[in-house]
């Protein structure tokens, strides 16, 4: 494990910079969105690299152009103009020729947390995983992202890689292999949370708290959040007693709605709560990240003490 | 199959628009969208049949590609089944359930680039593909065919101003102007207005009388000395060809009656 903060911008685009030395099918467009690792991309590879101006429906486009040419296109903007803006030009252009095109969306759950409605993304998860070509993507860690960057390159199916825009350390060593779509933190517990992106740090600072009181709970971190690996996911889950799922996201917009699906379908009997955000784009007046988990009861503190009594319970 | 003289493509049209009512009339004719196709005819028979288009079966990378409003599908169906990307016998099973051959064109149908049917697209598209030709040093022209009624969709501008930026020469836009879209007569001196625009995006354009050989014949041979994108603005008449369907808004995508389509089958019969 490694103490240095990383923005998961430049992990990832560093990661197809490299990669776009050797594989001469990447194209890069952006719309109108920078980062600090952007620019070298830019000056190395000018025929590659697309601004498009603030003109996201273009650039979908543009890239089902380009990708109906066998181009790798990586697009990239913040999530809701990256996404509800174009939803319709994603779902016949993108996803109805099922194009390989990396959607990279900057600005997960809360990220642009004093920016309000228009840049937070709490609803994305939940009208992306309706398009049946797409798979969607959210790492947690500097790590991970690095690792997924790798696996979207491969893939045959249009993606969707949701990027934090906070900077965080890696939970995952170098040499994780990530081979399925999630991850487990076994500490021998009973029971079981279940989280993704950047509510993951907060799950894993929860479950260190209350192993001070002597509650041991697991952890699943849902890396590809579509498709689900659902039977090996039901599998591990049967074997504890109470689940709890963490998500900064809506309940309908998040994993919560997902993984309520698979419960019911599965007929699934287990004790689960969800702690998510409210179904409200008016996350709570202005204030940071940890200000707004407070507001909308998903901060450290609250969550210590709601898992805890529910644990005993 | 190449058309070389005036009177041979004017044979043509008339053969297509014939062609286009009997299919109509087979399906009964739902979701024709006649008047919007009648008014492109000449524009699609110049660019398949007169114009060197290359083009073929065989997906090859250098293709020239051509993205068109799928709602001139019974045009479309035609004009590929006389350059040999489908069966003749194919075009019996329109309208019929199972058929591949259905109102708005897919990838599935040789001669289709792209799902269509959502306007505004193709400029975009076809930018990007454009840019392909560049990155791979392919040389091959990249056509959108799109209505007037589509030239008020915002994202169809988004890549018109894109391209311009790019200088991207092998990208030509046709705009097939009949003045009516499905619920909008637009205004006299529209081709002017739409010219303006491109021109503001540093594009080359050419308003031609889109029913004229010669006209069209000018207008194409623009294509190979742009140094800009090109939009070629054809001013045409919707429900070109049957007397009660120009100009009139009600055969945008109307069905005929059995006694309408007779009537209008005699007018090219007589």
């Amino acid at each position: 494990m490694k103490n240095n903060k990383l923005d998961f911008r430049n992990v990832f685009f560093d990661e197809i910079y490299n990669i776009s030395k050797k594989n001469n099918k990447i194209v890069f467009l952006t719309a109108d969105i920078s980062a600090y690792s952007l620019p070298k991309f830019r000056k190395d590879f000018p025929e590659k690299f697309y601004n498009v101006g603030i003109a996201e429906q273009g650039m979908v486009n543009m890239a089902t152009g380009l990708a109906m040419n066998k181009k790798k296109v990586f697009i990239f903007s913040m999530i809701p103009f990256l996404t509800m803006r174009c939803y319709e030009h994603i779902k016949i252009n993108i996803c109805s020729h099922n194009l390989p095109i990396v959607l990279v969306g900057l600005g997960s759950g809360l990220s642009y947390d004093t920016a309000g409605h228009s840049a937070q993304a709490i609803i994305d998860i939940g009208i992306m995983r309706m398009l049946p070509e797409l798979e969607i993507y959210n790492p947690s860690d500097p790590t991970s992202a690095k690792y997924i960057c790798k696996r979207v390159l491969k893939s045959k199916n249009p993606t969707y890689v949701r990027l934090d825009k906070s900077q965080q350390q890696s939970i995952y060593n170098k040499n994780e292999t990530f081979e399925n779509s999630f991850k487990i933190f076994k500490n021998g517990g009973k029971n079981c949370i279940i989280s993704t992106g950047v509510m993951v740090h907060k799950s894993l600072h929860v479950i260190k708290e209350l192993r001070k009181n002597n509650l041991k709970i697991d952890l699943i971190d849902l890396l590809k959040i579509k498709p689900l690996e659902e039977k090996r996911l039901l599998k591990i889950l049967s074997k504890y007693n109470k689940i709890f799922v963490i998500d900064e996201n809506t309940f309908s917009g998040g994993i919560s709605s997902i993984l309520s699906e698979i419960f019911v379908k599965n007929f699934f009997k287990k004790k689960i709560n969800f702690f998510c955000l409210k179904n409200t784009q008016d996350v709570g007046n202005y204030g940071n990240r940890e200000w707004l988990h407070k507001r909308n009861k998903i901060d450290v503190k609250n969550l210590i003490k709601k898992i805890h009594k529910l644990s005993n319970g | 199959m190449k058309i070389r003289t005036s009177s041979a493509f004017q044979k043509k049209a008339f053969e297509l628009r014939k062609g286009i009512l009997k299919l109509a009339k087979m399906s009964g004719g739902g979701g024709a969208h006649l008047g919007g196709t009648l008014s492109c005819v000449e524009i699609l028979t110049y660019l398949y049949l007169v114009h060197n288009i290359r083009i073929s079966k065989k997906n090859w990378d250098a293709r020239d590609r051509v993205l068109v409003k799928g709602h001139v599908h019974l045009a479309l169906y035609q004009l590929w089944s006389d350059i040999g990307l489908i069966k003749k016998k194919e075009l019996q099973s329109y309208g019929k359930n199972g058929s591949r051959i259905h109102i708005l064109p897919d990838i599935k149908i040789p001669g289709s680039e792209y799902n269509s049917g959502s306007l505004g697209q193709v400029v975009g598209i076809g930018l990007g593909i454009a840019i392909s030709s560049k990155i791979d040093k392919k040389k091959y022209n990249v056509f959108c065919i799109v209505g007037d009624g589509e030239c008020d969709s915002g994202s169809m501008w988004e890549s018109v101003s894109m391209a311009g930026k790019l200088k991207t020469k092998n990208l030509i836009v046709i705009v097939d102007l009949n003045r009516l879209s499905e619920f909008q007569i637009f205004k006299d001196n529209v081709h002017k207005d739409i010219e303006k625009k491109f021109r503001s995006f540093e594009w080359n354009t050419k308003i031609i009388n889109g029913h004229s050989y010669s006209e069209l014949k000018s207008a194409f041979k623009l294509v190979k000395n742009t140094k800009k994108p090109l939009a070629i603005i054809a001013n045409t008449i919707k429900g070109k060809g049957v007397s009660f369907m120009e100009n009139n808004v009600n055969w945008h995508h109307k069905a005929p009656n059995k006694k309408e389509f007779e009537i209008a089958l005699k007018e090219y019969e007589k």
